[in-house]
């Protein structure tokens, strides 16, 4: 058959009616001439790529051949290339360029003036990335010698002077100004030894970046680091920029030289310069999404890292490798470990688990879900065992260390990612190295930050292990931390009582094969009890007709569906089925959770009923454990996102929750207000009370995980910090926020 | 083993309907099939291990045909597609209960589909293991059924 078609094609391609044989041939070999060049470039892009040299060369060659003949083909695949470079290879590209600008001076000019307008349009549209890479690529072509110096000058001038000039005008949103500095600061250090030389145009440019850099507001960073003291978490901005001057004054110290154009110095040295034409620069466009800041995340003191830019390039690449593989996490690790066994002597693996952690707990909210991350991490463990769990442990002691200091926005991830790192490798993790900082006895206390630490990583451990096993393997002096065996506790009803004879009529019928829900209404029809306590009997023996799993209590519960749904009316109802559910499982947090949402989906009690159950004040205590954060997240997502369950128009699910965000923000702050009375009255300070500062914590967690839908809040959050009785540290964390939202888009001028 | 969420060559012989139909639904489905769990891996692990993809809206315990015990394997079915992709992604191949467990698509669960296949009540695979697995109840069944002879005598 395969021959059969063969034959075919061949005979048709010969066919008179078809283009002539011989042309047929040349096109076919521009065609392979075509594909190799488009293999190579690809290559040379790919990360861990090996003979880069060589394959410059061959590149060189073969574009030089192909150019004359069939130029647009030929520019096309460079442009698609080199428009959104790797950061790594972008010097690579560079070099090919400035090969080619030897030999082929026009069709290069030509190709600037496109790569002008790229840039140009990528700025237009917002494709900020983009317009990074094409920034970048320019500055290394400058160091191929395709483009004079006083052009690249000027390119980061226009970029310097828009940022002051859009300062002082005050329309466009700061995030613009900040990633145009942001382009060139990171561009410098690749450059800015040969700039020092041209004198007055270059410290034109570094006075102009000074002004902003001097004027530029900058409050995102205590919203934004994953650590509340700032030492080692500064703005991304601020932290390149002292680089910057760092490097200036030591004259711009010796660049890492491991670069290819370097090799190819003589060459390029031969060949003429481009003078680049104009860029115009954008007018501001408020629709447009902006870079959001971030704050440069840092656990590890890397010594030999000291340039911090030169760590800032093995970050991007390291970053780039991980965004583009991480949906195969075993591709995804395999890169990453080639990166660190080419960069063995140095501490990439550090690095590595820095940027990973980094990403993981990133504020507002990470780009994957943890899990993600984490499983990358168990296969880099896999692959390079000694090496990773070495610094993962390091990593994991400088959270412990840190503790106090970890923003309760990040608590949930960390916990989640050690729990299942830990499930992955036997929970044999370092307990031994943790032990010391357990000794201390003031961590005795219920709300030590540490204490909270250790009892629910310990919770979560057990939800995922066996818990003898576990058991086992945990030192003796951090037992105290365990949860309970997680058992159904059962209460007692004694039978002499209303209740009691409630219960034992309820158990009877529960227990028969088939039990009739009649009968069940009947009963409690019987029942002289109010219709609170006759609810609360009810929920205890159909749960406990279920304890055996999840299934057997949804099985239980949907046989009782229409009784329940008939009997629970109004909050209170609703109260007495969750302190039922509570009540019954109160050593099991992962049953309280899964069964409170499935009540919810069952329609038996609503979403706002859960809300406000987990804001009483008996649950007050537990609202530092998180599977009361747990369960108002899944709550949310339940109403937020109709497509799970029962359909409800979009209008009507979005108006729902918009509202049940705004209940249970103000729940928070009402919470918060209440206690930050109570130390004022009992002239105790703030700092000592570890429940308020959590619950602070818990509240920016609230907004954070729901950022992109604070502008529907966004109002009544400006009305409530003009209210009375608010207290100074909510108000300022709302108006952070706020700040945060207004910078990534500016409210346009509608003034009626 | 694929790590991606493709398809993998297993196809479910027992799906009622043509190879065809049977891929369409694989590629639409929301639900997974779990294997090589531990007999003593519970439904709740699981739930905590999988809820961290997204959530779970279904648990179906594979058990033992006659014994009604957990035979090792399980569905998930989460409620929107992507999330169950995550669990591909980022579960299959990973331990739960110290077991590197398999997480593959499933057409859908129906009733009668949680009982273990295999002559003896469990799934077919333990019937003709040789090698000793604690999690799973020892030696495969036939083999154990010849070291250690039936020493019922009703």
């Amino acid at each position: 058959m395969g021959r059969m078609s063969e034959r075919f094609r061949k005979r048709g391609r010969e066919s008179p009616e078809s283009v002539p044989a011989k042309r047929l041939r040349q096109y076919d070999a521009t065609e392979n001439r075509m594909e190799t060049i488009d293999m190579l470039m690809a290559q040379i892009g790919a990360f861990n790529v090996v003979g880069v040299l060589l394959r410059i060369h061959q590149l060189e060659s073969l574009i030089s051949e192909c150019l004359p003949d069939d130029k647009d083909q030929v520019l096309a695949i460079l442009k698609r290339y080199v428009n959104r470079p790797p950061s790594h290879a972008t010097s690579s590209y560079a070099t090919i360029v400035g090969l080619l600008n030897v030999g082929f001076y026009p069709v290069i000019a030509e190709c600037l003036g496109d790569l002008v307008q790229a840039l140009q349009k990528a700025l237009l549209k917002g494709k900020w990335e983009k317009a990074r890479g094409l920034l970048h690529f320019f500055t290394e072509l400058y160091n191929c010698n395709v483009i004079n110096g006083s052009s690249i000058l000027r390119l980061y001038l226009s970029f310097a002077l828009n940022c002051v000039a859009d300062e002082m005008d005050g329309l466009a949103p700061q995030l613009r100004s900040d990633f145009f500095a942001y382009c060139v600061i990171t561009a410098l250090p690749l450059i800015g030894r040969d700039l020092q030389l041209s004198g007055e145009s270059f410290d034109h440019l570094i006075t102009t970046l000074h002004i902003y850099m001097q004027k530029r507001k900058q409050s995102h960073g205590v919203l934004l680091s994953i650590f509340e003291d700032t030492d080692q978490q500064e703005d991304y901005l601020d932290t390149f920029w002292m680089q910057i001057i760092h490097l200036r004054q030591n004259n711009w110290l010796k660049h890492d030289g491991q670069r290819p154009s370097m090799y190819f110095d003589i060459k390029l040295s031969a060949s003429l310069q481009h003078d680049l034409p104009e860029l115009e620069m954008p007018e501001v466009n408020l629709v447009l999404e902006y870079p959001r800041p971030w704050v440069v995340f840092r656990i590890f003191d890397i010594e030999y890292l000291d340039i911090e830019l030169d760590r800032y390039h093995l970050e991007c690449e390291i970053l780039e490798m991980f965004q583009q593989a991480c949906m195969d996490r075993r591709v995804c690790a395999d890169s990453l470990v080639t990166l660190i066994d080419r960069n063995s002597g140095g501490l990439a693996a550090h690095c590595v688990v820095e940027v990973i952690l980094g990403q993981m707990l990133a504020l507002p909210k990470s780009p994957q879900i943890t899990l993600a991350y984490g499983s990358v991490l168990v296969e880099m463990c896999k692959r390079r065992p000694n090496l990773m769990h070495k610094v993962i442990a390091e990593a994991t002691l400088v959270f412990i260390s840190k503790m106090s200091s970890l923003r309760v926005a990040c608590f949930d991830r960390l916990v989640n990612w050690l729990s299942h790192y830990m499930s992955n490798f036997f929970f044999a993790a370092g307990w031994e190295h943790w032990e010391p900082f357990f000794t201390d006895s003031s961590i005795d206390c219920e709300l030590n930050p540490l204490a909270i630490f250790m009892r629910e990583l310990l919770k979560k451990c057990f939800r995922l292990g066996y818990h003898k096993a576990i058991r086992d393997t945990v030192p003796v002096s951090l037992h105290k931390y365990m949860p309970p065996v997680p058992n159904a506790l059962v209460p007692y009803f004694d039978n002499g009582t209303p209740t009691g004879q409630l219960a034992q009529e309820l158990n009877k019928e529960l227990g028969m094969k088939r039990t009739n829900p009649q009968v069940i209404e009947e009963i409690l029809a019987r029942s002289e009890l109010d219709k609170q306590p006759k609810i609360h009997v009810l929920i205890t023996c159909v749960l406990r007709m279920g304890c055996a799993s999840f299934t057997h209590t949804l099985a239980a519960l949907k046989i009782m569906k229409t009784v329940l749904s008939n009997l629970v009316t109004n909050e209170e109802d609703s109260h007495s089925i969750l302190s039922g559910l509570f009540e019954l499982w109160v050593n099991n947090e992962q049953f309280q959770y899964v069964v409170a949402e499935k009540l919810l989906r069952m329609n038996i009690v609503q979403a706002k009923y859960i809300v406000s159950w987990i804001f009483t004040p008996r649950l007050k205590k537990d609202l530092t454990k998180m599977y009361l954060w747990e369960l108002l997240y899944a709550v949310m997502r339940h109403i937020k996102n109709p497509e799970r369950g029962p359909i409800v128009p979009d209008d009507e699910s979005d108006f729902c929750f918009k509202h049940l965000m705004l209940d249970a923000v103000l729940r928070i702050v009402k919470a918060l207000n209440v206690s930050f009375e109570e130390n004022k009255l009992a002239a105790r300070h703030l700092d000592d009370d570890y429940w308020f500062k959590w619950m602070l914590g818990r509240l920016e967690d609230l907004l954070f995980v729901h950022f992109n839908d604070l502008n529907k809040i966004k109002s009544r959050l400006i009305k409530m910090c003009n209210g009375p009785n608010m207290c100074e540290p909510v108000v300022k964390i709302i108006q952070r926020f706020l700040a945060l939202c207004l910078k990534s888009q500016p409210e346009p001028n509608t003034s009626p | 083993m694929a790590t991606s969420v493709e398809l993998s060559s297993y196809r479910d012989q027992h799906f009622k309907g043509s190879r065809s139909e049977q891929e369409r639904s694989l590629k639409e489905s929301c639900t997974l099939y779990v294997g090589n769990l531990s007999f003593y891996t519970t439904e709740e692990q699981i739930h905590e291990l999988f809820s961290r993809c997204g959530d779970v809206r279904l648990i179906v315990m594979g058990l033992d045909k006659y014994k009604k015990t957990p035979c090792g394997f399980c569905f998930v079915e989460y409620y929107i597609r992507s999330e169950a992709e995550s669990a591909m992604r980022f579960v299959n191949g990973t331990r739960l209960d110290d077991r590197l467990i398999r997480v593959d698509w499933d057409a859908g669960f129906i009733e009668g589909r949680q009982y273990g296949r295999g002559k003896t009540g469990g799934q077919v695979r333990d019937e003709y293991r040789t090698d000793y697995d604690a999690g799973r109840g020892g030696y495969g069944k036939l083999l154990s059924q010849k070291i250690a002879p039936n020493t019922d005598n009703r």
